[in-house]
């Protein structure tokens, strides 16, 4: 099978899950409690009586039956209207696609901090085993697993905004607004990756073509390369699987420092019961995620042909 | 027991054991211990400092801190605890079904599993408190939903992999019924592997419910739950840090004995599994 062949199929295999994710993120909306047509007249506060009531059902189309909603809402969608916010009555897409960016620029900036902090620190802590360092290290590591992350913020923010003044407090104005934010989310990720390549690194030390290169008499750093290179293409695997993860962890970090993304902007649309701006945010996190996982797969089709056939068991 | 022996020989183990216990009994004797009532509010003694009325202060109320840690202790690790458990009842007894009857109940529940771990775990639990509305029992229930599919999947194999023993097959032509061989045989084998997630996701559920709490989308003030005093110590962060410390330490001391325990309680059961290998 071609490399063509295969990502076509790859993207066909996405409409079904894409499908599935707007009906689920539709038919989670319809389950919640309360009626929306109540909620939109209380959101802009009027008192509902029954014609009210009425009206604005059918103003909602909710007097239709559930899968002509379905089918009404998802050709909307697919025109790229999600409906407008209770609250204020904005188009619900404007505000997602203002909001998508900053989350982005930081889900992206906690990856590279990641990787920056990671990789010399399981490079420290693989070949110098056992050592000082490398227990130091792993004790620094085992903290941060446990450490929640609104408290790390924090302090953080304490230290470097309050008590130095060194850093702005919150928002998105300037790039230095993006130091603090970027390494609190980063924070609890650092000790993950740093396990999981210190964990190939030590198993690369074992094989047998480090023994060889030894007995050839190559030098170390060439042998040290040989073995990073090796066990990097797990780890970037590994990092890739969880960027979804790490743009679907930040709304605790974007209320924390007000950062105007989309965790934010679903965490306030909850306070206010604004169930349009949620159903927008299952959706676009669900594709998020579709996307996200063909991507990955489709690149590691392209680094290794043997994972092509691997789905098709 | 050889895993028992191996957990009591390893000192870490030991010492986090003891700190849970001492933490549970202390939530559960809170109203013997507390010096103070955890809501009572005192404005003429506000924010001040350690001292020997209140052994960590007060806050920008002033309630005593420690008496409210205390109290903390029933919601934070009382509602963590209460999660997992429902949490495991509910995938054991979903898994073992998927993985002893097999055939159709086995493909529905594996396939609705998939889709809902296809989803990330925190999209979820925030969007179903989103549409449950911002409260403690919602926060519960939606990391119940969330979570159940993970245990009903781990459950399934470990159920799949003793359905085919041989003892398993003679207590079927001795004449056992299924519920029995089921509880008397195969729950027991699987114990060990579901005690090790649930410590280790007990902690995961305790930083996660204070997150939430701390956004204000699970326990409501004035109740005394830890992410939500650090909330609170949040607004009076400037002039008074020290407010942020005793909520923060007691989290991250809880689930880290937690993660800890999980650790040991794996390396414990399975020898196999030495923390030198990574």
């Amino acid at each position: 099978m071609g490399m063509l062949t295969y990502v076509l199929s790859r993207l066909a295999g996405l409409i079904p899950v894409l499908l599935a994710v707007s009906f689920v993120s539709f038919l989670l909306i319809q389950l919640s409690p309360g009626d929306p047509a109540e909620v939109v007249i209380r959101v802009n506060a009027l008192t509902p009586t029954p014609e009210l009531l009425a009206e604005t059902r059918t103003q909602l189309g909710l007097d239709k039956p559930f899968l002509a909603r379905y089918l009404h809402w998802l050709t909307h969608a697919l025109q790229g209207d999600l409906g407008t916010r209770h609250i204020d009555g904005k188009p619900v897409a404007e505000e997602m696609a203002r909001a998508l960016p900053p989350t982005l620029l930081l889900a992206g900036t906690a990856a590279v901090v990641i990787l920056l902090c990671s990789i010399p620190a399981a490079l420290i802590s693989a070949f110098f085993e056992g050592s000082l360092p490398d227990v130091v290290l792993r004790t620094l590591l085992f903290v941060s697993t446990s450490f929640p992350t609104f408290w790390a913020g924090l302090l953080l923010l304490w230290l470097f905004s309050v008590h130095w003044d060194l850093l702005p407090l919150s928002g998105l104005e300037e790039p230095r607004s993006l130091i603090l934010p970027s390494i609190t989310l980063a924070l609890p990720y650092i000790s993950t990756y740093t396990r999981l390549l210190r964990g190939s690194l030590l198993e690369a030390k074992q094989q047998n073509f480090v023994l060889y290169e030894k007995t050839c008499g190559l030098r170390v750093t060439t042998i040290l390369r040989h073995i990073f290179r090796n066990s990097l293409q797990t780890s970037l695997t590994g990092l890739g699987m969880s960027l979804p993860r790490l743009i679907a962890g930040t709304f605790v970090v974007e209320c924390l420092f007000a950062w105007p993304g989309l965790g934010r902007l679903c965490v306030s649309a909850i306070f206010n019961r604004d169930l349009p701006v949620i159903q927008a945010y299952i959706l676009l996190m669900g594709i998020l995620f579709a996307l996200f996982k063909a991507f990955m797969e489709i690149c590691a089709a392209l680094a290794d042909p043997r994972m092509r056939d691997r789905g098709k068991k | 027991m050889s895993a028992w022996k191996a957990l009591r020989q390893d000192k870490i183990a030991l010492v986090c054991m003891v700190f849970l216990l001492v933490v549970l009994a202390g939530g559960i004797f809170a109203p013997l211990i507390s010096p103070y009532d955890p809501l009572a509010i005192d404005t003429k003694n506000k924010l001040a400092t350690c001292s020997g009325a209140h052994w960590l202060g007060t806050d920008h109320l002033g309630r005593d801190i420690f008496s409210r840690l205390l109290y903390g202790i029933r919601m934070t690790l009382g509602f963590s605890v209460l999660t997992t458990g429902v949490t495991i009842s509910l995938g054991t007894v979903l898994g073992v079904l998927a993985g002893f009857l097999r055939g159709r109940v086995e493909k529905l529940l594996m396939r609705l599993c998939d889709i809902m771990i296809s989803f990330p775990g925190e999209v979820l639990i925030l969007s179903l408190v989103g549409l449950l509305g911002p409260s403690i029992q919602n926060v519960i229930l939606a990391c119940i939903l969330a979570k159940w599919p993970w245990y009903t999947r781990m459950i399934r194999t470990i159920t799949q992999k003793y359905a085919g023993a041989g003892y398993i097959v003679y207590a079927h032509v001795v004449g056992y019924g299924t519920p029995s061989i089921l509880l008397r045989h195969v729950i027991p084998n699987a114990a060990g592997e579901i005690i090790v997630l649930a410590t280790v996701d007990t902690g995961a559920v305790i930083l996660l419910i204070s997150a939430l709490s701390f956004l204000g989308l699970g326990v409501q003030p004035p109740a005394p739950e830890w992410g939500a005093m650090l909330a609170e110590a949040r607004n009076v962060m400037v002039l008074h840090p020290w407010q942020m410390l005793p909520p923060g330490i007691a989290i991250l001391s809880v689930a880290a004995a937690c993660n800890l325990l999980g650790d040991s309680l794996r390396d414990a059961l399975d020898p196999r599994h030495r923390p030198a290998a990574g």
